[in-house]
């Protein structure tokens, strides 16, 4: 094209407005996004049968479910972003709910896990008549085993210990012999749970599901009692 | 689908109005994205309806601008009636293809739109006119006075021309 030439008006821009194209990037684009578009509406837009395609896919797909699919899937593609913000939002009150949950143990909690773990039966890990002892065989333990005030030494007798999980921390369910009664008990010793407001009527016996159950706190521990 | 051919039709169009490549390829590109989210069962023609697309963003995104102020003032404005009786051509104006450039930059949105329908697409004016949703009186007598226009600039241009 020769710029000094001299052109009618309309020839001059002709020439001028034909070397104006978009750039292949820019063409790619944008029939990169048609073709999404059409992968997504099952559709095709200016072809002389896009009509017909259109109807015919639109027939073949026809059922209420599908129209619905596709309505939801439009809603949630133009709205991805509030959608997606929902969905986190709900997820994080349901996950502060269900760790509120969690976290709040309540005193029928704790007695309906103390009497689970009382029917196990599990046998000890250690066998020794020495709360010191036990003590040190369950070293992993996050508090020092104590001595209760309710079992004393004379109508009591320590035959051993072993692990156990009380509201999902570790705990020491030791075996105890009532000397009077010979009858063998099970003796909980746990971490006194964070918020656990203990039921001053839970300090009584109660009977979980055919299992004598005796719950009470001493020295910052929780300490329970089983037996059938 | 709209082939390249089309694509870089309405590039051009958009680039009529916007008179700048990047303004004119977001242009577009805004305006297929709306029309890919429209029913295109109900769009007969769809170079059209993207014309108007594209013509109504622009003037969206100017509404605060000079262009909305220069269509009111243009509409306000009447013609000579005898000039509107008939239709102009642009066939009996000359210009070296290095003067196009700053022809176009002088002119508003609204002039290098109709320049470009009329000499390049070779529009009628009942086309603009349906396109631009104007009378073809207020067309016809918007053609007489951009032609008289054109004809001004280029008489103003060409001392500095012969010069250089």
């Amino acid at each position: 094209m020769k710029l000094t030439e001299t052109k009618t008006l309309n020839a001059a821009l002709k020439s001028h407005y034909s070397e104006k194209k978009l750039s292949a990037s820019q063409l790619e684009q944008l029939l990169f996004l048609q073709a999404k578009a059409s992968f997504s509406d099952d559709d095709m837009i200016s072809s002389d049968h896009a009509t017909h395609q259109k109807e015919d896919a639109k027939e073949a797909t026809s059922g209420f479910w599908s129209q619905f699919i596709n309505r939801v899937q439009r809603l949630m593609q133009k709205y991805r972003y509030a959608f997606a913000s929902g969905v986190t939002a709900i997820l994080f009150a349901l996950a502060i709910s269900l760790n509120h949950f969690q976290a709040i143990p309540t005193t029928q909690s704790i007695l309906e896990e103390i009497a689970f773990n009382h029917k196990q039966r599990m046998s000890v890990t250690i066998k020794t008549a020495s709360i010191t002892e036990v003590s040190h065989f369950l070293e992993d333990l996050s508090f020092s085993l104590i001595k209760s005030s309710r079992l004393d030494k004379k109508s009591w007798s320590l035959i051993g210990g072993r692990y156990c999980s009380i509201n999902g921390t570790l705990a020491a369910q030791l075996k105890v012999k009532n000397n009077e009664s010979n009858k063998i008990y099970t003796f909980y010793q746990a971490a006194l749970p964070k918020d656990l407001s203990l039921d001053s009527n839970a300090t009584g016996t109660n009977n979980i599901d055919g299992i004598n159950v005796s719950i009470w706190k001493e020295n910052g521990l929780l300490l329970a009692l089983a037996d059938d | 689908m709209l082939d390249k051919d089309i694509l870089n039709q309405l590039y051009r169009y958009a680039l009529s109005l916007a008179k700048n490549e990047d303004q004119a390829y977001d242009l577009l590109q805004s305006c297929i994205e709306k029309y890919l989210r429209a029913d295109t069962n109900n769009i007969d023609m769809p170079v059209a309806y993207l014309k108007r697309t594209i013509r109504n963003a622009f003037i969206d995104s100017r509404r605060r601008g000079r262009f909305q102020v220069s269509l009111t003032q243009e509409i306000i404005e009447t013609g000579d009636t005898e000039q509107t009786l008939a239709e102009p051509t642009l066939e009996d104006i000359y210009i070296q293809q290095r003067e196009v450039n700053g022809i176009i930059d002088k002119l508003k949105p609204e002039e290098s739109e109709l320049l470009y329908l009329w000499a390049v697409e070779e529009y009628t004016v009942d086309e603009i006119a349906k396109l631009r949703n104007q009378s073809r009186g207020t067309l016809l007598s918007k053609m007489h006075r951009l032609k008289k226009r054109l004809r001004s600039e280029l008489a103003e241009q060409a001392p500095l021309l012969k010069a250089n």
